[in-house]
């Protein structure tokens, strides 16, 4: 069913039903860039959100050092570029450096598990100090992606901050760079999830798991080395955030602040999905970046509310779901399917 | 014979003095939430910006009406731009004239604070009744975030962007004024501190850490939980916004943009480091943060010499890797936490004797 959905997205069909929905309605007329700049954040902070919530799955904590994984990600890519792409004269694509992204993110997310939280977990530390700790790896990893960049930047004279990865986008024949990168994280985020999914239930490895996830306990007994399994997801989520923050940094200037100052968003998307369900980041990246961009553009702008308000869109949303319904709306959705089939 | 103090560092001292006092106001009614009640408050920031409010947005325009005849909402963008300055100035040239109006100034925006934080501190109750650790935990932070959002960008309120500089009620004292205030945080430090100790010793602060740690024993033994929270929150809450006045007073400024969850976690930093649960270990974790704040601040140069990159990035890097080391190993921090003090046993047996 996902797949469908966002062929939907992903192709050109999204012109398609542009034409066929919007120009109808005369009373609201949504432009398509606008409409792109929606789907392309929502596909952002469905990526974002995913990390997040394994990252809540395996470690019962949102992350406050999330984001920084994300700017990780994003720096990898552009040293990447810049080192090893642009003097060996080969096509420069943030593209060609996703294997290193995902590896070297994925490797400083295995770290944060393995260093900090499993040894803390395994001492008894409480949801409360586990989350002031992953503030505590917040200042780690920000600081040390800055001192990178400033090293790189006194050193070899190359530009660090305020870059866009925007113009090492893959650019399809015929398209602008908002088409593109619409068609791109689409198919990114259709991957990505497809692989999870065959990860998860079609494989040996994914049976483990979703079994250690599901009883932590029932799946020790079982003989299932859990911590291993868990810092295998860590993987997963270093590689994951690492890529969502190659695409954040072509639409917001890299510094080290990057994924930080977003991190809200990224609480908020999984919230609204439901924090501890896989899929209902995809849900909630969706309602976050839609009503995001599109409550900007189609609410707060004929209202004369600056455009800085938008970020309060969500934070209501968010605020508004955990007061009435803490489960998400993946949870709803499934409530609602079981009480239907009763 | 007078010890000669450089006066440079006589200065630094002081003002990290009054950081130190305003801090530990704010740590203090920290500790009352997490310490003792065991609540996840990252949203802590909220309160000290409601304080900030109270007197940047609300007490700042009474004094402009009252002393100096403008009305700053008239035209909030040209006032904010362009007139602030002149006009703070003119408000501070009476408060130089009368103290007792610098004063009256003063408690109103101190009253004011506290009472808007603690009511805002009484709403978020509501939701700290029904919610669990972690989701209680991302509201606080969201609803912080919402706060400095619609704050910050809304002009009217604190002159948004450009921020609101705020009159000087100590405008009287000259140039003792840096000395002064040091006195009056200080003062207010004390008071919060004495207040805090009797508390936490008292049937209710026992109470508290019984709910913190037990629940439904708290509950079976007829501690109304809901009541509480509602009074720990209020009372914590308006503490902050006491703290945020001061802070505002301190600077004689105050951009609501300021107001970021980072401020929420320097405050956790210090009382995980210091000991939660216990009001001495509070205060000391905001002096081992200063200290270690300044000293670090002394030698940051010398770093510049071996590597060339900005070296308040390596004070953050320490910063991080302090409040992992101590949750790892230390989760206590410094001082632990105490049992109450009760009376001594032999006042308990009088006290039984006569009875």
């Amino acid at each position: 069913m996902y797949i469908t959905v966002y062929l939907l997205y992903s192709s050109v069909l999204v012109r398609f039903i542009y034409g066929a929905f919007f120009r109808s309605m005369v009373f609201v007329e949504v432009d398509y860039l606008t409409l792109a700049r929606a789907i392309i954040f929502s596909n952002i902070y469905v990526l974002l959100g995913l990390g997040l919530n394994l990252t809540y799955i395996t470690t019962k904590i949102p992350s406050f050092a999330h984001g920084d994984l994300a700017t990780v990600g994003a720096y990898v890519s552009y040293l990447t570029i810049v080192f090893l792409l642009l003097p060996s004269g080969l096509l420069a694509s943030v593209y060609l450096t996703f294997p290193l992204v995902a590896l070297v993110t994925g490797a400083v997310a295995v770290l944060t598990y393995v260093a900090v939280f499993r040894p803390m977990i395994r001492r008894g530390a409480g949801v409360t100090s586990l989350m002031i700790a992953s503030f505590g790896l917040h200042f780690v990893i920000f600081a040390a992606v800055a001192i990178v960049a400033d090293y790189v930047q006194n050193t070899y004279g190359v530009l660090t901050r305020n870059v866009l990865l925007a113009r090492w986008e893959y650019i399809w024949p015929g398209t602008d760079f908002y088409t593109s990168a619409l068609i791109n994280t689409s198919i990114t985020v259709v991957v990505i999830t497809a692989l999870l999914y065959l990860l998860l239930y079609k494989t040996r490895y994914g049976i483990i798991m979703r079994a250690s996830i599901d009883n932590l306990y029932l799946a020790k007994a079982a003989g299932i080395n859990v911590e291993r399994v868990f810092a295998i997801a860590w993987l997963l989520i270093g590689a994951v955030t690492g890529i969502a923050g190659v695409y954040m940094a072509m639409f917001f200037p890299m510094t080290e602040e990057l994924g930080w100052l977003r991190l809200a968003i990224m609480f908020v998307a999984s919230v609204v999905g439901g924090l501890s369900n896989i899929y209902g980041a995809v849900l909630g990246g969706y309602v976050v970046g839609l009503g995001l961009v599109l409550g900007a553009a189609y609410i707060l702008e004929p209202l004369g509310v600056p455009t800085e308000f938008q970020l309060v869109i969500p934070f209501a949303f968010v605020i508004a779901i955990l007061l009435f319904a803490p489960q998400g709306l993946a949870g709803i959705i499934s409530s609602l399917a079981q009480r239907g089939r009763r | 014979m007078i010890l000669q103090i450089d006066p440079g560092l006589l200065v630094l001292i002081r003002e990290t003095a009054v950081l130190f006092a305003i801090y530990g106001i704010y740590v203090l009614s920290l500790n009352l939430e997490v310490g003792y009640l065991g609540l996840p408050q990252f949203g802590k920031v909220m309160f000290l910006a409601l304080g900030g409010l109270a007197v940047g947005g609300i007490t700042t325009k009474i004094a402009l009406m009252t002393y100096a005849g403008i009305n700053p909402l008239a035209n909030v963008d040209l006032y904010c731009s362009a007139q602030q300055y002149q006009a703070i100035a003119a408000v501070n040239k009476v408060f130089a004239g009368s103290p007792l109006d610098g004063l009256a100034f003063f408690l109103l925006s101190l009253v004011l604070a506290a009472v808007l934080a603690g009511v805002f501190g009484i709403l978020m109750s509501g939701p700290a009744l029904r919610l669990r650790e972690d989701y209680l935990g991302i509201l606080l932070l969201v609803s912080a975030e919402t706060v400095r959002v619609v704050t910050t960008y809304t002009p009217a309120v604190a002159c948004g962007v450009f921020g609101a500089v705020v009159p000087d009620p100590f405008a009287w004292m000259g140039s003792f004024r840096p000395w002064g205030y040091l006195a009056i945080t200080l003062l207010f430090l004390l008071l919060v501190f004495v207040v805090m100790e009797r508390l936490a010793n008292s049937p209710f602060g026992r109470a508290l850490r019984a709910i913190r740690d037990a629940e439904t024993a708290a509950r079976v033994f007829g501690k109304d939980i809901v009541k509480f929270r509602i009074r720990v929150l209020a009372t914590a809450s308006a503490l902050a916004g006491v703290a945020g006045a001061l802070l505002v007073f301190y600077n004689n400024f105050v951009n609501m943009g300021q107001f970021i969850p980072l401020v929420t976690f320097v405050a956790w930093a210090m009382l995980i480091i210091g000991g939660m649960g216990n009001n001495v270990g509070a205060l000391a974790g905001v002096a081992i943060y200063y200290a270690l704040d300044r000293t670090l601040s002394i030698y940051k140069e010398s770093i510049r010499q071996v590597v060339n990159v900005d070296p308040i990035f390596f004070q953050y890097i320490v910063f991080g890797v302090v409040i992992i080391l101590v949750l790892m190993f230390r989760p206590q921090g410094v001082f632990g936490e105490k049992p109450s003090k009760t009376l001594s046993r032999r006042i308990l047996e009088r006290l039984r004797g006569e009875a």
